[in-house]
């Protein structure tokens, strides 16, 4: 039931957004658009072929793209947190964005580099910190729901950030894109960036999605996860490995946009039964919604400029966070 | 309470044998040479004072700890079964089990279908009716949707045995299943668990700390001192007091209720209301 309800906003948010804009558009003109380029239907739009360009060019795939994004990053952060139980656990505690942030950094200072190798280049950083952050904290820890594998990512984070700090002060005069890529933002999305991430993120899902029950049985603790059979450390390593790799390939296109992965999971913990069985997939879908009306929020607040999409996410985060913090029912025992 | 007398007893699953079972933590023996059959349909109880190897014991056959020496269920070695496969034949619980907050009692129960699942397997209907005949079974259908926080000690006890028993497995393992329970909740549990075990021909392997109860509930106790077995049979002959004064570093006063039940009673070393 949730999980209908959850569908149903997210198309309704869809269609809307993508009608909203400086070029005023009905959400009828988006459904024909979208008809139209379904195949075996021949559907011809009614729209003209100027709104029918904005709607397909340029806002479907940055909708597209913000419900990729955050869809991944709320998902992959109800997985965070049931892997390490862990209320304010997120794919960038383990330094995903430190490391993704170093490879950015590392591609656009890069002179005659191609921006197109900036999302991989941010990729591999991302994956290369938290690959780091597990074989450190594995060494130190008896099994990875232990703090020491969080701390081990405290200290990887704050080494790559460094190492980027250092770089991007000795390319200065490349500080304004690698600047704005940090914010986050995902105004110049095209379609090649949807198809580029879309198979990480369609991977990641399923494989998240299908640990769901799993994720449940660890929170009834090692020894009765064992006597139902399930190896938790098995669980916890695949689990976090899609996890990481569906959000890397996220942020590597939209920039470091932060929070996604505690306010949506909390909220949906918050209004459903809080199984992982439910959670998951609602996490999902409103982790799509949210992301796709922060990001009209960005476009719109201050039209026709923008304000960065992580400034956004961080400025509804912030406050939150201390919410989660202070409230002790969302914070005990819910993971 | 005797074992359910059938005419399959050959073919009966449950029966677990244990050889020259040793388990060592670090440096420390917990357990030395334990040998011993536990038959199908059998309730077992595992007395001893603290530290006396009782959930050891326990934990080496749910294979929770490394152990030396054999361990078979059916014939079959237990150390070299795949983890699910050991799942659908021993179902355990622990002394204090985690109750994940705000989960619902059916989904909670659910999970105990995790060994029937293929690895990436859902949820199917069946395994929801299942939990749902469960908790009907143990007159828990009215907190079906309740979360598991909103629950008292022997509601979360019920719920416990019925995560445990939607397993199906044969054997049941049992880690002081009343400790957290007043009296009127023990009993009950205790005979709920009786039920259970002769109307599905369960194998039943419990510690238990209160001897009273352990006389009227298992026909079969094992008494364990620092890691070995010290005796071996039904309640009326290893309930003695020479043996439990050995063994539990206390003087007791052993009794026949007017039901003829054992009843067990360490006695004070200074009298009430007397100080020095």
């Amino acid at each position: 039931m949730p999980i209908l309800v959850a569908a149903a906003v997210l198309v309704g948010v869809m269609i809307t957004s993508t009608a909203i804009g400086p070029a005023d558009l009905s959400s009828a003109a988006v459904i024909g658009v979208l008809l139209a380029h379904l195949p075996f239907l021949h559907f011809h739009s009614s729209a003209s072929t100027i709104d029918q360009a904005i709607i397909w060019q340029i806002r479907l795939p940055r909708v597209i793209l913000a419900s990729l994004v955050g869809s991944m990053l709320a998902l992959g952060g109800a997985s965070y947190q049931g892997v390490f139980r862990n209320p304010l656990a997120d794919p960038y505690l383990l330094g995903v964005a430190a490391g993704a942030g170093l490879g950015a950094t590392i591609a656009i200072v890069t002179p005659s580099s191609f921006s197109e190798l900036l999302p991989l280049a941010a990729f591999v950083g991302g994956v290369a910190a938290v690959t780091l952050t597990y074989v450190m904290g594995a060494k130190t820890a008896r099994n990875s729901s232990s703090p020491s594998i969080i701390l081990a990512g405290v200290a990887v984070a704050a080494i790559f950030t460094a190492i980027q700090t250092n770089v991007q002060q000795q390319h200065a005069a490349d500080l304004q894109p690698v600047y704005s890529w940090i914010l986050g933002s995902l105004s110049v999305a095209t379609w090649s960036d949807v198809r580029l991430i879309l198979p990480y993120v369609v991977l990641s899902a399923v494989v998240l999605l299908s640990h769901r029950r799993l994720l449940d049985v660890l929170r009834l603790g090692e020894e009765e996860a064992l006597t139902l059979g399930v190896n938790p450390n098995r669980v916890r390593l695949i689990v976090v490995a899609a996890a990481t790799l569906g959000t890397a390939a996220a942020v590597s296109v939209s920039g470091l946009i932060g929070f996604v992965g505690i306010i949506v999971p909390h909220l949906v913990r918050l209004t459903t039964n809080a199984s992982y069985r439910v959670v998951m997939p609602v996490s999902l879908l409103s982790g799509a919604s949210f992301l796709i009306l922060a990001d009209l929020f960005a476009r719109m607040v201050e039209a026709p400029g923008e304000v960065p999409l992580g400034v956004v996410t961080a400025f509804i985060g912030g406050p939150f966070f201390i919410l989660v913090l202070r409230s002790r029912r969302s914070n005990q025992g819910v993971l | 309470m005797t074992v359910p007398t059938t005419t399959d007893e050959a073919t009966a699953k449950g029966r677990v044998e244990l050889r020259d079972v040793d388990v060592h933590y670090d440096q420390t023996v917990a357990l030395t040479g334990v040998s011993l059959h536990i038959m199908p349909g059998e309730w077992l109880g595992i007395i001893g004072a603290n530290g006396a190897g009782k959930s050891t014991l326990l934990r080496a056959i749910a294979r929770l700890v490394e152990y030396r020496g054999s361990i078979r269920i059916d014939d079959h070695d237990t150390g070299s079964m795949q983890r699910r496969e050991f799942a659908r034949l021993v179902a355990y619980v622990p002394q204090n089990p985690q109750f994940p907050a705000q989960m619902r009692a059916i989904d909670y129960v659910a999970l105990g279908r995790t060994p029937h699942h293929g690895y990436f397997g859902a949820e199917s209907p069946g395994d929801r009716e299942l939990s749902a005949a469960l908790l009907h079974r143990l007159d828990m259908s009215h907190l079906t949707l309740r979360q598991l926080d909103t629950m008292s000690g022997g509601e979360l006890q019920r719920l416990v045995l019925a995560r445990a028993l939607v397993q199906e497995a044969p054997i049941l393992l049992l880690d002081e299943p009343t400790s957290a329970l007043d009296l009127g909740r023990r009993v009950e549990a205790l005979e709920l668990v009786d039920e259970l075990r002769l109307e599905r021909r369960l194998t039943i392997v419990s510690t238990l700390h209160d001897l009273t109860l352990a006389a009227q509930f298992t026909e079969r106790v094992l008494l364990l001192s620092r890691g070995f077995v010290v005796a071996d049979s039904t309640p009326e002959l290893v309930l003695v007091e020479e043996t439990l004064n050995r063994h539990f570093d206390v003087k007791v006063e052993i009794l026949r209720s007017e039901q003829n039940n054992i009843v067990v009673i360490p006695r004070r070393s200074k009298l009430k209301g007397h100080h020095d």
